[in-house]
């Protein structure tokens, strides 16, 4: 096992007004793409800003290749952050914001400009070298920024939400481009973003967070199938919580009793009876049929949302429940999917995943 | 009545007024000008022909040059001191957090709201006592003390549209504190430095009755102005007063330059948003 390169330990900020982060343990490995979710105010930022040395912690360590970060001031770091809004410099010309980081570390003038211009290069922007700040467009802009960041080599790359300003489009283009550069570079980038597209198409490991603790810490896969509590199965979004409790069950099953009748989950241990037990059913595992034809639980469809291949339909349940569910578009259209139809849902028991009991 | 005509008489009506108000403003200066180039000793029309006797007389006055250096001395220490008093105020407000700290803006903005007559009579009450009346300097801390006020406004105008990330961004990228101040806060700042600078060079040298208090023996161009006026009707006064014109006008059109409120368009669109 690699020894990791970023460790947060027992890392607390506490603000006057809100505590932000509360006793992170997290462990980055050397040259990870690790993504850092959650909704905002979850201080997943504020958890940057630590590692960048911007903000003090009130408690805890962060080690950076093993030597401890504590008093040691921002520009001392070496932990170039490409930020939400890119705090490009608008007095500087485009090579001159790349230069900068050099320009601080006193690399002579021309040594500078020609490692800017490498940078500027490989980012396909040789041509804007002279050019002001404000005749660049957003994902040029976005561009320089992340050239300044990297201009001085460093051994790890923080992004604060770096692609937020940018349209859909050139949003794609830009995960591609730091997809690259990831692989190239070989260096670990700590990106934190609300968007769930952009983590489980850059990362290696995802962080979910929630009120400054972290709630779960996985590949992307095991993060959207296997959620370790509530909180991680609604924030992935596409996923259906059904609250029930155990009723016993055989050797690898359990039996759940809920609200909406009596399923069966796959668990690697039994329950007592009576135990909480709440499991989650993914939106694209659900199958659809006209009422009443076999078994599975019922509900009336509400409406639809496009969201480009699927749809998702939006389904109310006996007792006032919602769920969700995935289809593409010729799936609907021979069910004859319009709100008001009646329909019954049903899964492969197999595709439940039943929440590990809260400890 | 006919639209467009109510409309044209109002257009006609509000250039009339502007016009009348540009006139009233700009002839006494201009009467001045004008007679200072007049052949005549005594302001009087007709004109008694073109003639650079009394600027050239000015130049003659060992006293009148004096002053004229001592304005000139006094302005630049002013412009000098209160762009760098008036930058460290709006930097401190920008940047930091701390109790007392809207008391300590307004001190630093009200002493031009202080009749001067008030203001001068208290820094001659106060500088008499301690030892400091009538020395050039004292001038030049009295001006500061104005100018600073101005500088500070312009200053704190310009760090507002400074991005609150801009500064540790430079941290981020390795600029020490200090570093981060000298290369990205002062570069931002430049036009409202040189603003300030112009500004405050021009309260300084247009100043007169604090200058008249505290500067004793030693007179700046406003006070040996008075001092002529008060002693005979002479001609050298509007030449005087020509060149005085010429160079607040030329301050304040530079500090205009810089500060970048010209009407209708802003020399720095914020590109980001």
């Amino acid at each position: 096992m690699p020894t990791p390169f970023i460790v947060l330990d027992k890392l607390d900020k506490r603000y006057p007004d809100h505590h932000a982060v509360k006793s992170i343990d997290l462990a980055i490995e050397a040259g990870e793409f690790i993504a850092i979710m959650g909704p905002s105010g979850c201080g997943k930022s504020t958890m940057l800003r630590l590692i960048a040395g911007l903000d003090e912690p009130t408690g805890g360590d962060i080690r950076i290749g093993g030597d401890s970060m504590r008093g040691v001031p921002a520009f001392q770091r070496n932990t170039p952050m490409v930020w939400q809004s890119l705090a490009l410099f608008p007095f500087l010309s485009v090579v001159e914001n790349v230069a900068f980081p050099l320009r601080m570390q006193k690399v002579g003038a021309a040594q500078r400009r020609k490692r800017a211009l490498e940078w500027l290069d490989r980012l396909g922007l040789a041509t804007m070298a002279e050019r002001n700040i404000a005749q660049l467009s957003g994902g040029q802009r976005q561009r320089v920024a992340i050239a300044r960041a990297l201009v001085t080599e460093p051994s790890v790359l923080l992004l604060d939400e770096p692609l937020s300003a940018l349209d859909a489009h050139l949003r794609v283009r830009m995960q591609t481009e730091l997809s690259r550069l990831h692989r190239e570079l070989g260096i670990t980038f700590v990106y934190v973003t609300h968007a769930q597209s952009e983590a489980f198409a850059l990362a290696d490991r995802i962080v979910i967070m929630s009120e400054g603790r972290i709630q779960q810490v996985g590949r992307p896969q095991d993060v959207y199938r296997a959620p370790a509590n509530a909180f991680v199965a609604e924030f992935m979004g596409m996923n259906n919580l059904v609250r029930g409790e155990a009723r016993g069950g055989a050797e690898g099953r359990l039996e759940v009793g809920s609200a909406l009748g009596t399923f069966e989950v796959p668990a690697e241990a039994p329950r007592p009876a009576g135990a909480p037990a709440d499991f989650v059913i993914a939106a694209d595992r659900i199958t659809l049929a006209p009422e009443a034809d076999g078994p599975g639980i019922s509900g009336t469809v509400l409406g639809l949302e496009f969201v480009g291949s699927t749809q998702t339909v939006f389904i109310e349940i006996a007792g006032g429940a919602e769920f969700r569910v995935q289809k593409q578009q010729h799936e609907i259209e021979a069910l004859d999917l319009v709100p008001g139809r009646r329909v019954t849902l049903s899964w492969d028991p197999r595709h439940a995943w039943l929440l590990p009991q809260a400890a | 009545m006919n639209r467009t005509l109510a409309t044209r008489l109002s257009r006609l009506a509000q250039y009339g007024l502007l016009g009348a108000l540009f006139v009233f403003l700009a002839t006494p200066m201009l009467v001045i000008v004008v007679f200072s180039f007049d052949a005549n000793r005594f302001p009087t029309i007709p004109w008694g022909g073109f003639s650079l006797e009394w600027h050239r007389a000015i130049l003659a006055d060992p006293m009148i040059r004096d002053a004229f250096l001592n304005s000139v001395l006094v302005g630049l220490g002013t412009a000098v001191l209160a762009t760098a008093l008036g930058f460290a105020a709006a930097y401190l407000d920008f940047r930091y957090r701390f109790r007392l700290k809207l008391p300590f803006i307004l001190l630093v903005a009200v002493p031009p709201a202080v009749p001067a007559t008030i203001l001068g009579m208290a820094m001659l009450a106060f500088l008499s006592r301690i030892g400091l009346f009538g020395r050039l300097e004292t001038v030049m801390a009295c001006h500061v003390a104005i100018a600073t006020s101005f500088a500070m406004a312009i200053i704190r105008l310009r760090l507002n549209d400074l991005s609150r990330d801009l500064e540790p961004a430079a941290w981020n990228l390795g600029a020490s504190p200090l570093s981060a101040l000298i290369h990205v806060v002062l570069p931002f700042c430049r036009p409202a430095l040189i603003a300030s600078f112009f500004l405050s060079a021009a309260v300084s040298f247009d100043e007169f009755l604090i200058a008249w208090f505290v500067g004793g023996v030693h007179e700046t161009l406003p006070v040996r102005i008075l001092n002529l006026l008060q002693g005979q009707v002479n001609p050298k006064i509007n030449a005087i007063g020509a060149v005085v014109l010429v160079i607040s006008v030329a301050l304040v059109l530079l500090a205009q330059r810089f500060t970048g409120v010209r009407a209708g368009r802003r020399p720095n669109p914020d590109p980001g948003e």
